[in-house]
C-alpha cells in the first residue's frame, strides 16, 4: 500500500494557488500544474471576486490540493486495505477509512483517486495523465463531488434541483431526477423573464438554528445542444464547449440572473417537480408535503452519509417543505413548442 | 395478538418531523433510512405514544375516539391495526417497563383536524441505498450521480 502524504506530494514542488469563497467557507486549490488550475478556475469563475454576504461566522477552510499521478502510479493501492466500500457504480467506488482518532473518504474514479479529510477540510486529488482527456469530467465530478463532501462537514449541504427567480422575485426550486425536464423548464422560464439562477443544484445551510438559507451553485448551465436551436430567444447563446449531447453555457450572464444567483435566499416559495408526460398540455398538480420531502430527499447528495449530518441535511429539506408549495407539473410539449407557456402555467402558482 | 392492556414503546432511532401541524408528519428511522409518512390519525397516535401520554392500544383508542369523533369499537379496531403495522415495521416494541416521554407534544382540538380516516402509515424503500450522490448533475451520469440533466 502507498501512503498518500500531502508533504511528500508537495513540499517540494513550485506550487499555485487560487482561492474563493463558497457558502461562506474559504476554498483554496494548490496545484503544481497550471492547466489544472485554469480548469478549476474556470468552472468555478462565479465564485471568483468578493465573497458573498451570507452573515455566517467564519468556517474553517477548504484545502484542495491537485497533482498528477505517474504513468506507472496504481492508484487503487492509495485506497488503505481495511478501508470499508461505501457505494460503488460502474468503475466509481467511495470508501472510508479510519485511522485512530482521523477518517477518510477516498474516491476512485478509475483515472483518478482523491482522498478527503472531512473534519481537516484537506482533499487530495491524484490524477491519472489520461484523466485529462474528459476535462469536464474531472472538474464537475471529481472534484465536484469531493467538495461537495467537505462542504458537508461545514454545514453546507447539496441539493440536486434547478433554482429558478420570478419577476416578483419569488424563489422556485424545480427538482427531479434524470431527464425530468429541469434544465428544460428552467431554460424555457428564463426565456420568458424569469431568471434562472442554477440549472443543477443549490447550497443550503443553516445561518441560525432553525434559518435555513439557499443559494445557487453557481456554474455553467448544460443544456440539451437542441434546445439552443430549437427556441429562437437561444439564437445567441454561445455553447463555450460540448459534453455528450450537452451544451455549456454561460446562463447566468445570458439570463441577467448573476445577481440572484449570490443572493442567499430566506426562503423558498414553491418547489416544483417536473415530469414530463409527452400530451400536449402541460399542468400543475399539488403534492403533498411527505411526498415533496421524499423527493427531495432522493435529490440531496450524500444523504446517508454520516448520521449527524443527515440529520441535519434532513432538518433543513423540513423547513424548506414547510414554508413552500409543492406541485407536480406534468409537462406536455407545449413548453417545448413554447417556451413562454412555461411562464403562464407557473404564474398559476399560489 | 395483542391485548388493549399491553404497553408499546417507540423505536428511539425513530425521528419524527410533523409537517403540516396535525394533519401530516414523517418518519425517518436513523437506523436503517427508512422513510414513512402518516396521515393525521396516525400522527395523533404516534405522538402519543412518543410522548407517553397513551401507550396501550386502550388508551389510544379512547384518544382516537375524543379527537375524531368516533364509537370506541372503530376506534380500537383501527388503533390494533396501526399498531400492527407499527411492529411490523419494527417502529414500536413491547415494553413491560414503565414508558417515558420522550418528547411533548401539542394535540390538536377537534376543530383543528381533517375529517377522519383510518390512521395510515406509508413506507418508502430505504434512502439508504440511494445515490451517494443524490442524482447530481455530475458529468459521469451514471458514476454515482444519475442525474445528467
Amino acid at each position: 500500500m502507498t501512503t498518500l502524504v500531502v508533504n511528500d506530494a508537495f513540499t517540494y514542488l513550485d506550487v499555485l494557488s487560487w482561492s474563493f469563497e463558497i457558502s461562506g467557507v474559504p476554498v483554496t486549490f494548490v496545484t503544481p500544474d497550471v492547466y489544472l488550475l485554469s480548469l478549476c478556475q474556470s468552472y468555478f469563475r462565479f465564485y471568483s471576486g468578493s465573497p458573498t454576504p451570507i452573515s455566517l461566522p467564519p468556517k474553517q477552510p477548504i484545502r484542495l490540493y491537485l497533482r498528477f499521478a505517474a504513468p506507472s502510479m496504481d492508484l487503487k493501492h492509495f485506497i488503505p486495505v481495511d478501508a470499508k466500500l461505501l457505494a460503488q457504480q460502474e468503475v466509481t467506488t467511495i470508501w472510508k477509512a479510519s485511522e485512530q482518532e482521523r477518517y477518510y473518504f477516498h474516491f476512485n474514479f478509475g483515472n483518478a483517486l482523491f482522498r478527503v479529510e472531512p473534519m481537516r477540510g484537506q482533499i487530495v486529488g491524484i490524477i491519472s495523465p489520461n484523466a485529462l482527456r474528459w476535462p469536464h469530467l474531472m472538474v464537475n465530478t471529481y472534484i465536484f463531488m469531493t467538495l461537495m463532501l467537505a462542504l458537508r462537514w461545514r454545514g453546507s449541504y447539496h441539493l440536486h434541483t434547478a433554482a429558478v427567480v420570478s419577476p416578483q422575485q419569488r424563489l422556485t426550486l424545480i427538482c427531479g431526477g434524470q431527464r425530468a425536464g429541469k434544465t428544460t423548464l428552467t431554460t424555457a422560464l428564463g426565456v420568458a423573464g424569469w431568471y434562472p439562477i442554477s440549472d443543477d443544484g443549490v447550497m443550503l445551510h443553516l445561518t441560525s438554528p432553525n434559518v435555513v438559507k439557499v443559494q445557487a451553485f453557481r456554474r455553467d448551465f448544460h443544456l440539451a445542444a437542441s434546445l439552443l436551436r430549437q427556441w429562437e430567444a437561444l439564437h445567441d447563446l454561445e455553447a463555450r464547449y460540448f459534453y455528450n449531447d450537452r451544451a455549456c453555457v454561460d446562463g447566468l450572464t445570458f439570463f441577467k440572473a448573476e445577481s440572484f444567483a449570490s443572493t442567499s435566499f430566506a426562503r423558498v416559495d414553491q418547489i416544483v417537480f417536473p415530469e414530463l408526460t409527452g400530451q400536449k398540455e402541460s399542468y400543475l398538480e399539488t403534492v403533498s408535503s411527505s411526498e415533496a420531502l421524499r423527493y427531495l430527499i432522493e435529490q440531496s447528495m450524500f444523504f446517508p452519509l454520516e448520521r449527524e449530518h443527515t440529520q441535519r441535511q434532513m432538518s433543513l429539506l423540513v423547513a424548506l417543505v414547510k414554508e413552500a408549495s409543492c406541485y407536480r407539473l406534468r409537462t406536455g410539449t407545449d413548453i417545448w413548442e413554447n417556451p413562454y407557456r412555461a411562464g403562464e402555467v407557473l404564474r398559476n402558482v399560489k | 395478538m395483542t391485548t388493549g392492556k399491553q404497553q408499546f414503546v417507540t423505536k428511539e432511532q425513530a425521528s419524527f418531523t410533523e409537517l403540516i401541524d396535525h394533519q401530516e408528519s414523517i418518519i425517518l428511522d436513523l437506523e436503517n433510512l427508512h422513510y414513512y409518512s402518516l396521515n393525521a390519525a396516525a400522527t395523533l397516535l404516534w405522538k402519543h405514544l412518543r410522548s407517553g401520554s397513551a401507550t396501550t392500544i386502550e388508551a389510544l383508542s379512547s384518544q382516537l375516539a375524543a379527537a375524531f369523533d368516533l364509537s370506541f369499537e372503530v376506534a380500537q379496531q383501527d388503533t390494533r391495526q396501526f399498531i400492527a403495522e407499527l411492529v411490523r415495521e419494527h417502529l414500536l416494541s413491547e415494553t413491560e417497563e414503565k414508558v417515558l416521554g420522550r418528547t411533548a407534544f401539542s394535540f390538536p382540538s377537534s376543530t383543528e383536524l381533517p375529517a377522519y380516516e383510518p390512521p395510515c402509515v406509508k413506507s418508502s424503500n430505504s434512502v439508504l441505498e440511494l445515490n451517494l450522490a443524490g442524482g447530481a448533475s455530475t458529468a459521469a451520469s451514471g458514476a454515482l450521480g444519475g442525474g445528467g440533466t
